[in-house]
């Protein structure tokens, strides 16, 4: 059987500002029903140095079945803003979760003062692709 | 080129499988019997003991069921401090596979009073620049052809990047870090941010 997870952001829109609300739909196809399942809202750093991360908020899954659907709705604070260098970028995501199983799948999204990255070694940003 | 895009990232470093050359797994895990469950991982810096450390572990806890108690060594520390020691040694038992990366920097008497405190331990298992801390389970090695098919492992199938080709060839990189992996591909790291985005950004995975 095949197993499948998924994250799909509203509209599939992936470029915020803070304060904005991240909604959307967190689907999977398991071949047996995880002992959890979590939707997470989340921002990690990646680049030359170790990794620093942190999860900002959870909605756990209650009971979920092998297969299912849920709606989630965060709420993103102030910052961090997504940025990115040469040494280091930070990226924030949605990403459902079975933590016990090893299982995992997310849907990148931007958070800026303009809805998109700032850059910080002077490259010119990319357009946001929806606000 | 950004930072998340950079194919020598170090989230990306830290998923690299060691490559076990000049010995099985099997003959690994027979030889971890026959030193009595007590061994070291020897090698200089930047040759992947951690790499193997971590993954030996993983593969004793699934054939033997331990639980792992792990401390890590920064250069200079002579000894654990109180909590660490008491997170590895507290009510240590024949359950227990305690990992110590980085033992040799442990001072003579530290490392003895380790070594006796971790008897009712189901297994030692260590990292060590030098042998003679424990019986040597093996020994990590690097080779200019390793780092060459790490380098391609985690180019995949991005073109190549002719300005950085120079500068960033495994031979080059090997022996100008000295047989240092870690601090190998961590030039490659440099040599590719300097140059321009990719002409086809990589998914903005965080």
């Amino acid at each position: 059987m095949t197993t499948t997870m998924a994250v799909e952001l509203d509209g599939g829109r992936d470029s915020f500002k803070p304060g904005d609300r991240v909604e959307g739909q967190a689907s999977w196809e398991l071949a047996e029903a995880p002992r959890s399942l979590e939707v997470r809202l989340f921002w990690s750093t990646s680049g030359r140095g170790d990794q620093d991360q942190e999860v900002v908020a959870v909605e756990e899954v209650p009971a979920p079945a092998a297969s299912g659907w849920v709606r989630f709705s965060f709420q993103l604070p102030p910052g961090p803003y997504s940025f990115a260098g040469q040494l280091v970028s930070l990226g924030w995501a949605v990403e459902l979760v079975a933590p016990r199983e090893e299982m995992a799948a997310s849907a990148p999204i931007l958070v800026g003062p303009e809805g998109r990255e700032v850059r910080i070694d002077g490259e010119p940003p990319p357009e946001p692709a929806s606000s | 080129m950004r930072a998340c895009d950079n194919p020598f990232r170090v989230q990306r470093l830290d998923r690299l499988a060691y490559r076990l050359e000049g010995a099985t797994w099997e003959e690994l895990f027979a030889r971890w019997e026959a030193v009595g469950r007590r061994a070291a991982l020897v090698g200089p810096e930047g040759r992947g003991k951690s790499t193997l450390l971590a993954e030996l572990a993983e593969r004793l806890v699934a054939r033997d069921g331990f639980r792992v108690r792990a401390a890590t060594l920064r250069r200079g520390e002579r000894w654990l401090a109180r909590h660490e020691r008491a997170r590895l040694l507290d009510d240590v038992s024949e359950r227990d596979l305690l990992l110590i990366d980085g033992a040799q920097e442990l001072g003579a008497w530290e490392w003895q009073r380790l070594r006796a405190a971790s008897r009712r331990a189901g297994g030692l298992l260590v990292t060590s620049h030098r042998p003679g801390l424990l019986p040597t389970l093996h020994e990590c090695r690097t080779t200019p052809e390793l780092l060459g098919d790490l380098m391609t492992e985690l180019l995949g199938d991005r073109p190549e990047e002719p300005a950085v080709a120079e500068v960033a060839a495994p031979v080059t990189l090997f022996a100008h870090h000295r047989g240092n992996l870690r601090d190998a591909l961590l030039a490659a790291y440099d040599a590719y941010a300097a140059t321009s985005p990719p002409r086809s950004p990589a998914p903005r995975t965080p």
